[in-house]
């Protein structure tokens, strides 16, 4: 009650003291100034890449690009009746039926490398577990050990920004020169970049799942592999595979693309396309990788929302 | 309770399977073989590539006379990088923002009495949410490669590539975290007669505030990533520099550069977790 009695009388004098006592953040203040300034130099450091197309050069090539954006027999005949059998074709004989396919298969077979991968080395990034003491229980190892864990902590997590940070295309492009132009290289460029945000998503699970089940465990002697096989895992099994399918779906998205380096998925027909000047069938390439994409999304959303409320 | 538990083991086995069966069959259909990976050729060529990890270059490995200092050089395309990325960033993010806000319906008033515009405001959220699907479902390079083609290589045309899709991305993913964050604050100050604007921008926007700082952080990441791809269709980011190395074999160059991308996500990634940290507290 007496709290009561001392509240402050409400009036200008108030407000202006709640402001000179609102939370202040330096850091949060420098973040603004360094983001402003960031925005002007990007904005007034001038051109990135100097074009040399004039004004009516690029009017041109416009118009040269919407006329022969009309499938080919439509623009003959106007009718557009003659779009399906044209569209057929190109599924066909044109490949585009066989490049979605395997858009998908490389998605898949990236995404699940990258899942096992991960899964294999999350313990070693997650903090509770890459601890001298797991969990909480004391491990009772001083000095050595203990700047041991902390030393593989940090370090897995560093590998996962690290690969994280190649971009899939920049890496595929590498690995294509190294292992020459095999879907091994464009698999391996999407689950290295996969694994690290697989990584460091699933540490993140591991470390917020609820350590109740797994402390005896440890306490018995399982150590840290046991209780995270064990424990951590089993109870945190849902949020990984939402995880997974949530990168399954970006992994789908790039899959697109990465044949633009030469080998299968659509990415292929679509720089054929355009490196034959055949802008209708590229469109028509373009468009379908965005049916794709949107089936993934479809997909996977449906798949993650089974997973969040029916099995919880 | 023991039927449940193994009902639930077993579903884990069986999505466990599923996934498995079916990375193999797509495995099977890419003609994945795993022993192609360990021929005596390409043993050595990447056993070449990955050991120069161990020495990334200090200066260029066939030194060009009156050529910049590397270290100067891939420093500065490392800075044009983080700059492609923030200026799509700052295309993407207001157009991001403003098509989620119209793609949600929190802010709404109360309909009930205004039959007209609960009609034009169903409209608006399904046109931003079908622009949402339509940019984000073609890849950023893809748009850039249309914009090349219909117009001509420029460095705006890239900007507006980028931040095309990104819109799409960052909209889709602002209005799930509006949706995601209790409304009890926000009901709270509708009762008390806010009007459905005031209510969204002081009881929920705050709330979901961290979220959507975070995840814009790691989209900028992103685009930094998109900047060096896009030196591979021409515009002179560090991926510029990876393929031209990769022309002439230099490989220790390459790692140079990866190194410089790597070390400018870390800083991004650090300077983003310490403001989300701020942010909650």
């Amino acid at each position: 009650m007496e709290h009561a009695a001392t509240a402050p009388e409400p009036g200008p004098a108030r407000v202006a003291e709640l402001r000179r006592s609102r939370p202040r953040s330096p850091l949060l203040r420098f973040s603004a100034l360094a983001g402003v300034a960031l925005l002007v130099w990007a904005w007034a450091a001038g051109d990135i890449y100097e074009s040399h197309l004039t004004a009516e050069q690029k009017g041109a090539n416009l118009d040269r690009f919407l006329a022969k954006l009309t499938p080919a027999p439509v623009r003959e005949s106007g009718d557009w009746s003659d779009f399906a059998p044209w569209a057929v074709r190109l599924l066909g004989e044109g490949r585009g039926a066989e490049a979605v396919l395997l858009t998908f298969a490389l998605a898949t077979a990236a995404a699940a490398l990258s899942g096992v991968f991960a899964l294999i080395f999350l313990p070693g990034a997650a903090r509770n577990l890459a601890n001298p003491d797991p969990l909480g229980i004391r491990g009772g190892r001083g000095g050595l050990a203990a700047a041991g864990w902390h030393a593989v902590s940090r370090c897995t997590r560093a590998f996962f920004v690290f690969t994280r940070s190649l971009p899939e295309y920049v890496l595929g492009f590498l690995l294509i020169s190294v292992l020459g132009p095999d879907p091994w290289a464009l698999v391996l460029a999407l689950a290295v970049h996969n694994f690290g945000i697989l990584g460091r998503l699933g540490a993140g699970v591991g470390e917020n799942t609820p350590p109740g089940p797994a402390r005896p465990v440890v306490a018995h002697g399982g150590g840290r592999l046991g209780a995270y096989l064990s424990a951590l895992l089993p109870a945190s099994f849902n949020r990984m595979v939402v995880y997974f399918f949530y990168r399954w779906e970006t992994c789908v998205r790039e899959a697109t693309v990465l044949g633009m380096l030469g080998v299968v998925s659509l990415g292929y027909l679509i720089t054929d396309a355009k490196s034959g000047r055949a802008f209708d069938q590229m469109v028509f390439f373009v468009l379908l990788g965005a049916l794709i994409v949107l089936a993934g999304d479809l997909l996977s959303a449906l798949v993650r929302r089974w997973l969040r409320y029916e099995r919880t | 309770m023991n039927g449940a538990l193994q009902r639930c083991a077993g579903s884990r086995r069986a999505t466990l399977l599923g996934i498995a069966l079916a990375a193999l069959l797509c495995g099977w259909l890419l003609g994945l073989d795993p022993r192609r990976l360990f021929a005596d050729g390409t043993l050595g060529l990447a056993g070449e590539f990955f050991s120069a990890a161990f020495r990334p270059a200090l200066s260029y490995e066939d030194p060009v006379p009156g050529a910049q200092p590397f270290l100067l050089a891939a420093l500065r395309s490392l800075l044009d990088t983080l700059r492609f990325a923030v200026l799509a960033m700052a295309v993407a993010v207001p157009c991001g923002a403003l098509l989620s806000f119209f793609a949600s319906s929190a802010w709404w008033p109360d309909l009930r009495r205004h039959r007209a515009l609960g009609l034009a405001l169903r409209a608006l959220h399904s046109t931003s949410r079908a622009a949402m699907a339509f940019a984000r479902s073609i890849h950023e390079l893809l748009w850039g490669l249309l914009f090349i083609t219909a117009i001509g290589l420029s460095s705006e045309a890239a900007v507006i590539a980028v931040a095309i899709p990104y819109s799409g991305i960052l909209a889709k993913i602002y209005s799930e975290m509006l949706e995601e964050h209790a409304r009890d604050a926000q009901e709270a100050l509708r009762s008390i007669g806010a009007g459905g604007l005031a209510a969204f921008a002081f009881g929920l926007l705050p709330r979901a505030l961290p979220d959507i700082v975070s995840y814009t952080f790691y989209r900028l990441e992103c685009a930094l990533r998109t900047a060096a791809v896009f030196g591979f269709i021409g515009i002179e980011t560090i991926g510029y520099r990876i393929r031209l190395a990769s022309d002439e074999f230099h490989y220790r160059e390459i790692w140079t550069y990866l190194y410089l991308l790597f070390a400018l996500v870390a800083l991004i990634e650090w300077w983003g977790a310490a403001i989300r940290r701020r942010l909650k507290t």
